[in-house]
């Protein structure tokens, strides 16, 4: 098996509340290989984000911190890396772009200006250059009339747009892996389609490896090879994208695939998945989708349950996987 | 640079000066005392009296007394001061550039040190040096100006004699007056020796008069420096590698920058306008001292050409504000 190009291992990471310390992730692995695109499934909460920011040791200084764990690119572990040498990483080799493109551009810089920041930082590209560099990025992203939408400040750009020149600055360095946190999550349909078929022509183009991490499962479909299922700050089961599509076997994915309405299906009522996420802090012993689970019994309530292999590359956390025939 | 915006704030001036000219003019007679009852003593005969309040124009009605006033005022005569007997521009012109110097100098330290103490104060929150920064800026606010004055001149003038004690210059000194602002004439003229000079007297007064609005700038750009370094496009600028620094001020300073110059606008504008314990303290010759003794001795032309300058000086740094929002924030457009 060639070595995987970014790899996280038993990688805990934990936040300081005022209820006290609480694990955002717990003990999540995951492998992400050349050229591939990785989805993160679940709903708000689940440490999906977090693992994300983990990664690039982005999270908010003053509360959250990687407990333990390792996260290997390249086969150097990430998490002991000094700073700075991590910032020559960050937007350079690995870059990210966020959720909300309303907010994640600065708002008294234009466009331009930074995604020629970058340029200068990682490239030492010259002022000219940089600006030449710049109008390319917008252009290859789709933005119409980049010569002159260069000048333009974030708020001059609508949503889709903005998004487009975010992926346009992270992947102006050409960076081998693009976190992409919900992408698409703030735009409108059709804009999301837009996004997510560019995010797959660059990535092409660039031979980038993508790490999807979204709680739609029609982007997962759309876009991904391989996918993680998180809840409650654990990976809680692990497929191939059309195999969780066939055989789901963790019950939380099974609800996820039930509460989604489809196209062609029978009409009828969608079924939700009862109760709520249990707060972070106050997780029961044994399984943390005890108390939504329908087919919880037994050992679900005592031990965590430990990784059960499905079949090849499906792997599933649960004492009683759904069965499919 | 927005041309028509500010043609048409400066005509709205006109109009701020009217209504301040008329209420200076009535509140002024409003008051308790008479000019030539203060100027002639408490021996003056009432014939004496009545003779001194025709020569001064007080005999006549206000409607006549605010029509003269207005009609030499738009021609560029302020009146005459019944106390030195000298036209109100010439007096005032001096003292107003010297209340300036002071001003300028102490909101450039408070600037400096105040917006530099809030930065590492939100970036080092909850530390050592943030708690002592805010401890200082409450202290700061709380401190009575002219016990600070008091204290500075007597340990760094009398006890340690390192300062001036009072004054702009020492005596013997001399520098052609250009600008009127000693720094900038002792440059002007090349005199290294006289813009020594001329800041070792600046100091202390300066700092003195620095002290509130550097507390309170303190304090604003540090809670306004936490509200942006939790913003989206902060992280963003950590996930494309920057270094701390640039993510600490060019995309969270320059953010956080629109109350700060808000509290610096009026800050500038109650320093100008009102030095009065600071300047008194150091026998600092500018306008502060000058407006409250002229209004001790009912010199009303005095009075209302310090207060006019002041609207005038307030108008301009509101407007001056708000073309730096206009620079500082692309978002804020002017609507013409």
């Amino acid at each position: 098996m060639m070595a995987a190009l970014l790899e996280v291992q038993r990688l805990c990471t934990e936040f300081r509340t005022r209820r006290g310390v609480v694990r955002a992730v717990d003990g999540v692995d995951l492998r992400l290989d050349h050229g591939e695109t990785l989805g993160i499934v679940g709903e708000s909460g689940c440490g999906k984000s977090v693992t994300a920011l983990s990664i690039l040791r982005l999270l908010p200084r003053k509360q959250g911190r990687i407990a333990s764990g390792r996260i290997l690119y390249d086969g150097v572990d990430l998490v002991s890396l000094p700073e700075s040498a991590m910032r020559r990483i960050r937007g350079n080799e690995i870059s990210m772009i966020f959720q909300e493109p309303m907010t994640s551009l600065n708002p008294v810089y234009t466009v331009g200006f930074q995604i020629r920041e970058v340029l200068k930082k990682h490239r030492g590209l010259e002022k000219d250059e940089a600006r030449r560099e710049a109008v390319r990025m917008l252009s290859l992203v789709g933005i119409p009339d980049p010569e002159s939408r260069v000048d333009d400040y974030p708020h001059q750009m609508s949503g889709g747009m903005r998004q487009r020149a975010m992926i346009a600055m992270a992947l102006a360095c050409r960076p081998r892996i693009l976190i992409a946190d919900e992408p698409t999550t703030a735009l409108d349909v059709t804009i999301q389609a837009q996004i997510l078929d560019l995010m797959g022509r660059l990535k092409e183009e660039f031979g980038m490896a993508v790490l999807l991490i979204t709680h739609d499962l029609g982007v997962v479909a759309e876009t991904c090879r391989r996918v993680v299922v998180m809840y409650a700050g654990k990976a809680v089961e692990e497929a191939d994208v059309e195999e969780l599509f066939d055989v789901p076997s963790h019950p939380y994915t099974v609800g996820l695939f039930a509460s989604l309405p489809r196209i062609g299906g029978k009409r009828g009522k969608l079924t939700p998945i009862p109760g709520t996420v249990p707060s972070l802090d106050r997780l029961p012993p044994g399984c943390a989708f005890q108390e939504r689970c329908p087919r919880a019994e037994g050992p679900c309530f005592q031990e965590p349950p430990p990784w059960t292999a499905v079949s090849e590359g499906h792997r599933v956390r649960c004492w009683h996987p759904v069965e499919h025939s | 640079m927005p041309w028509r915006y500010v043609g048409r704030r400066l005509l709205q001036l006109a109009v701020i000066l009217f209504g301040v000219s008329v209420l200076v003019f009535l509140m002024l007679r409003l008051i308790p005392g008479d000019p030539a009852q203060l100027l002639l003593g408490e021996y003056a005969t009432p014939a004496e009296l009545e003779q001194l309040r025709h020569k001064l124009g007080l005999d006549r009605s206000l409607a006549v007394q605010y029509w003269v006033y207005v009609k030499s005022a738009l021609q560029g005569d302020m009146g005459v001061s019944i106390r030195t007997g000298a036209p109100v521009f010439q007096e005032i012109a001096p003292r107003l550039i010297a209340t300036v110097e002071l001003s300028l100098a102490a909101m450039v330290i408070a600037t400096l040190f105040g917006v530099g103490a809030g930065v590492v104060s939100a970036v080092r929150q909850y530390s050592v040096w943030d708690y002592l920064t805010m401890f200082l800026a409450l202290v700061g606010v709380s401190m009575p100006i002219f016990w600070l004055g008091l204290m500075l001149i007597y340990l760094l003038s009398v006890k340690y004699p390192l300062f001036p004690m009072m004054g702009r210059l020492s005596m013997g000194l001399d520098i052609p007056v250009v600008t009127g602002l000693v720094l900038v004439d002792a440059l002007l003229s090349f005199r290294p020796d006289v813009l020594w000079d001329g800041l070792h007297h600046l100091i202390l007064p300066a700092f003195t008069l620095a002290t509130i609005p550097m507390a309170v700038v303190a304090r604003i750009t540090r809670s306004s420096m936490l509200e942006v370094l939790d913003q989206d496009y902060v992280r963003t600028a950590r996930a494309k590698g920057m270094d701390e620094w640039v993510v600490i001020l060019r995309h969270g300073l320059r953010n956080a920058m629109l109350p700060v110059v808000t509290v610096l606008g009026l800050n500038l504008g109650l320093l100008l306008s009102g030095a009065v314990l600071t300047e008194t303290i150091f026998s600092w010759p500018g306008l502060g001292r000058y407006v409250v003794d002229s209004l001790m001795g009912r010199d009303y032309a005095a009075v209302q050409g310090c207060i006019l300058i002041f609207a005038v000086i307030m108008t301009l740094i509101n407007l001056l504000v708000d073309l730096v929002y206009v620079v500082l924030d692309p978002r804020i457009r002017i609507h013409e």
